[in-house]
């Protein structure tokens, strides 16, 4: 039995264990295509976690190709200096170093290219659908020459990332990018040498593989494939097992490490925290049996004892650990020894995507660490030129955050929180029926494990007054009281007929048949709750996206206990699903599930009054209309908790402000927003 | 370790749990569902919240 600690070869590099941390997009390079020291230090950080290997994110192998604004270049010698010290971090950190070699193709953004260029994607065919992402240009096909142009550059970057001192590379060939176009029926309409069967659209991969051999010599060549396309004409795992992993084997394809997906799905790409844990890895597991080569498997494995069980049962040789590295850096090591609880476990929320695609550094909700220079690390943090006693009211991440990292400093600091438990509104955003969002609590699980290590007071039940802070004089407070929920101002809304989300949620109120949610932002997924009422569960993963939109209704399993679900949303459609904490990524995964539960959604109406059966509305087109109703759920929106802020303004007493109470948000705001001020008090 | 509760009442021996579990841990005996190798359960909660009959309770 294999075990995760043992080591592994690939070609004629050995992996000190099977612990792989994958490419990840940072966006904080410079312009100029060059990592900087935030990229060095993060990138070192990681390395020395424990990681057998450790691959640089996508870097472009071409000036003419870019989907990122500020991605790593490996298309110029100039850049080799720079690339050199990625790969030393990485060997500094006692890792094997990679490096990923990307060409968008489709998916370019023609208007982040150099103004010399021409402003425009290329892909396998002039009918190649548009990129997903916006601006969603149309592509055109490549000509004879211009592929054999391409394959050069993939050569000429595999060539500077050895120079550079990298143990091998990564030919990026999933989430749609080129060479994935190349493969699919779906975007390869070619019918020459490089398309029009199984046979003739594996030519280009094949022909990037050999040409690099002969290039690189004995030198490993590794493949990110996506194990299946997830797309209605795209191709399936069975014909990626049976056309396309043979030919890149025989080809010379050093490794194979599977993910999936396209970005016309962004869940499959980067899955959302509402898919199980591992969701795709039985993709690597049959690639695995068709191939000679070693196979890496992932996807939302952000537990290490999932990791050793994969190794262990021989599922795969390793096992890749994306958020979950910039989460904990040191996921490997503790890992390796066991320390399983002590990993500071990703909550799949996608903050640090969101922010590559607002060009924003890619940040980690949980992990303020993550893409800062070493100025920012936890251990290099001054120690306070005063300890001081700290009172933090509310209990919730960011109040718990700020006690950890503020006790780090040397500061005595107590915790009161009003309810009988920490982690504020996390415990309710964690309980949504049928919708798994409980990854949520593992940074309320985390922290409160180091509360009780560190020896934070925690008070719980405990409601902090002014008389109160006058009373126990403390040198600072730090208000974390998160935020309230609106209840808007509509006739009828005092109604017995009405709760709010939060009554909902905690289950304080019951709900009747037919359910009318106020608000499609922050009621989107209480309405998928109740529209799964009485169906099928859907299959997790990704399967169902082979089938038209229309085929993918959840089927009635207790027609009793059916909700006829009607959302009403006051903003434009875009609105839907879209909350200042689920931005872009769970706004399409929950419009799907939205409707595959059946549930009506009106966007752009004016809610006008709500009787005991009945709620009235202007539609988007101005006419009234009624929908009838046994249950009205009042979710649009919250706002902050200032009332203490109000009463501490001008006594004269050290405060701060922290999370929710400023600006209601995400847990990321909650957790940066602490460590900024826990390291200012 | 987590703690595993399975109501035998409210279990109509499904099997969803057995599907859902990325660690393995259940089996169905005698039309109910049983959890085996309690020790390398992840606290993950999938399959308390993925049971249709509620019947399932992990405690971390
Ligand atoms: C339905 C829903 C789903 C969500 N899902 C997500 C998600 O998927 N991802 C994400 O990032 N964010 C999500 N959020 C947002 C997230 O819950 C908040 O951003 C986060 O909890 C804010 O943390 P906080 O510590 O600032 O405040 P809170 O978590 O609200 O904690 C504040 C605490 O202060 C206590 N308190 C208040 N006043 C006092 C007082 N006077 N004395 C003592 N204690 C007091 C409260 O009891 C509470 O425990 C969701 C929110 C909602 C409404
Ligand atoms: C912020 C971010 C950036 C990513 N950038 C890349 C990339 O440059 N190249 C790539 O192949 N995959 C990229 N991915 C995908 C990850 O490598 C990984 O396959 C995916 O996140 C699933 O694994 P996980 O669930 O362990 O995170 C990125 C993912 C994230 C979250
Ligand atoms: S930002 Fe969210 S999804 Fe990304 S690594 Fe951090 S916790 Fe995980
Ligand atoms: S999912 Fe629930 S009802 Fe189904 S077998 Fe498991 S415990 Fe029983
Ligand atoms: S909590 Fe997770 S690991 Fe534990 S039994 Fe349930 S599904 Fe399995």
């Amino acid at each position: 039995m294999a075990k995760i600690s043992d080591s592994i070869k690939i070609r004629n590099v050995e992996l000190k264990n099977r612990l792989y941390a994958p490419p990840m997009i940072s966006n904080i390079v410079g312009e100029n295509c060059l990592a900087g020291k935030a990229l060095i230090d993060t990138t070192y950080r990681r390395a020395r976690g424990g990681w057998g290997l450790v691959c640089v994110e996508g870097a472009v192998i071409s000036e003419s190709t870019r989907l990122f604004p500020r991605t790593v270049g490996i298309f110029d010698d100039n850049q080799e200096l720079a690339l050199f010290e990625l790969a030393d971090a990485i060997h500094s950190g006692g890792a094997k170093a990679m490096i990923q070699l990307h060409h968008a193709g489709r998916q370019c953004n023609p208007l982040l290219l150099p103004k010399h260029l021409k402003q425009e994607a290329v892909a396998p065919s002039d009918t190649t659908p548009p990129s997903p992402f916006p601006p969603s240009i149309a592509p055109r096909g490549l000509t004879e020459a211009e592929i054999w142009a391409i394959i050069d550059d993939y050569v000429n970057a595999a060539l500077r990332a050895k120079r550079a001192g990298f143990d091998m590379v990564l030919v990026h060939c999933s989430h749609g990018f080129l060479p994935q176009q190349f493969m699919s029926p779906y975007t390869n309409h070619r019918n020459d040498k490089w398309g029009g069967d199984w046979e003739k659209r594996v030519e280009f991969i094949r022909q990037v593989l050999t040409k690099m051999r002969e290039a690189v010599g004995d030198y490993p060549i590794c493949c990110r494939v996506a194990g299946d396309e997830f797309l209605e004409g795209g191709y399936t795992l069975e014909d990626f097992c049976k056309y396309i992993a043979p030919a890149m084997e025989q080809a010379g394809c050093d490794m194979f490490d599977v993910t999936c997906g396209v970005w016309e799905h962004f869940s499959p790409v980067v899955p959302e925290m509402y898919e199980p844990r591992g969701v795709w890895t039985y993709l690597a597991e049959a690639i695995k049996k068709v191939v000679n080569v070693p196979v890496t498997g992932l996807g939302r494995i952000n537990d290490g004892r999932l990791a050793v069980k994969m190794i262990e049962d021989g599922k795969f040789d390793i096992v890749g650990i994306g958020r979950g590295s910039i989460a904990d850096s040191d996921f490997a090591k503790k890992t390796i020894e066991g320390r399983y609880d002590d990993i500071r476990q990703c909550i799949a929320c996608n903050t640090c995507l969101e922010d590559d695609l607002s060009n924003r550094p890619s940040r980690c909700a949980i992990n303020f660490e993550y893409d800062r220079d070493n100025t920012w690390e936890e251990e290099r943090m001054p120690a306070a030129r005063k300890s001081k006693n700290v009172l933090v009211v509310g209990g919730g991440p960011a109040g718990m955050e700020l006690a950890r990292v503020a006790t780090l400093r040397g500061h005595k600091v107590v915790i009161c929180e009003k309810s009988g438990k920490l982690g504020g509104y996390l415990n309710v955003a964690s309980s949504i029926p049928k919708l798994y969002t409980r990854e949520l609590l593992n940074i309320v699980k985390w922290l409160g494990k180091k509360m009780d290590a560190m020896g934070v007071t925690v008070e719980l039940n405990t409601e902090v007054t002014l008389d109160m802070i006058k009373e126990r004089k403390p040198d600072a407070v730090v208000l974390a009281t998160g935020a309230c929920e609106v209840i808007p101002d509509i006739p009828g809304i005092d109604g017995p007929n009405v709760i709010s989300l939060d009554e909902f949620l905690t289950k304080k109120k019951p709900v009747g048949r037919r359910v009318v949610v106020l608000g499609g932002a922050y009621g989107a997924e209480a309405a998928v709750a109740l529209g799964r009422e009485g169906k099928k569960a859907p299959d997790s993963g990704y399967k169902k996206y082979h089938k038209p939109a229309a085929e993918r209704g959840l089927e009635v399993a207790d027609p009793e206990k059916v909700k006829e679900v009607t959302v009403l949303e006051e903003g434009n459609p875009m609105v839907v699903g879209w909350s200042p904490y689920s931005q872009i990524f769970r706004f399409i995964v929950l419009n799907e599930f939205l409707a595959e539960a059946g549930v009506k959604v009106l966007s752009q109406v004016k809610v006008l009054e709500i009787s005991a059966n009945a709620v009235k509305y202007l539609n988007s087109t101005g006419q009234e209309e009624t929908v009838a109703v046994d249950t009205v759920i009042v979710a649009v929106g919250r706002a902050p908790n200032k009332m203490l802020y109000q009463e501490l303004v001008g006594q004269g007493i050290e405060f701060y402000e922290i999370g929710d109470c400023t600006r209601p948000e995400k847990v990321e705001r909650a957790i940066h927003s602490a460590n900024h001020v826990a390291r200012q008090i | 370790m987590a703690d595993i509760q399975i109501d035998k009442q409210l279990c109509d021996g499904c099997g969803d749990c057995v599907k859902a579990c990325p660690m393995e841990i259940f089996l169905l005996k005698e039309e109910k569902a049983t959890a085996i190798n309690v020790e390398t359960c992840m606290d993950c909660e999938l399959c308390e919240v993925g049971c249709p009959n509620l019947a399932i309770k992990v405690t971390g």
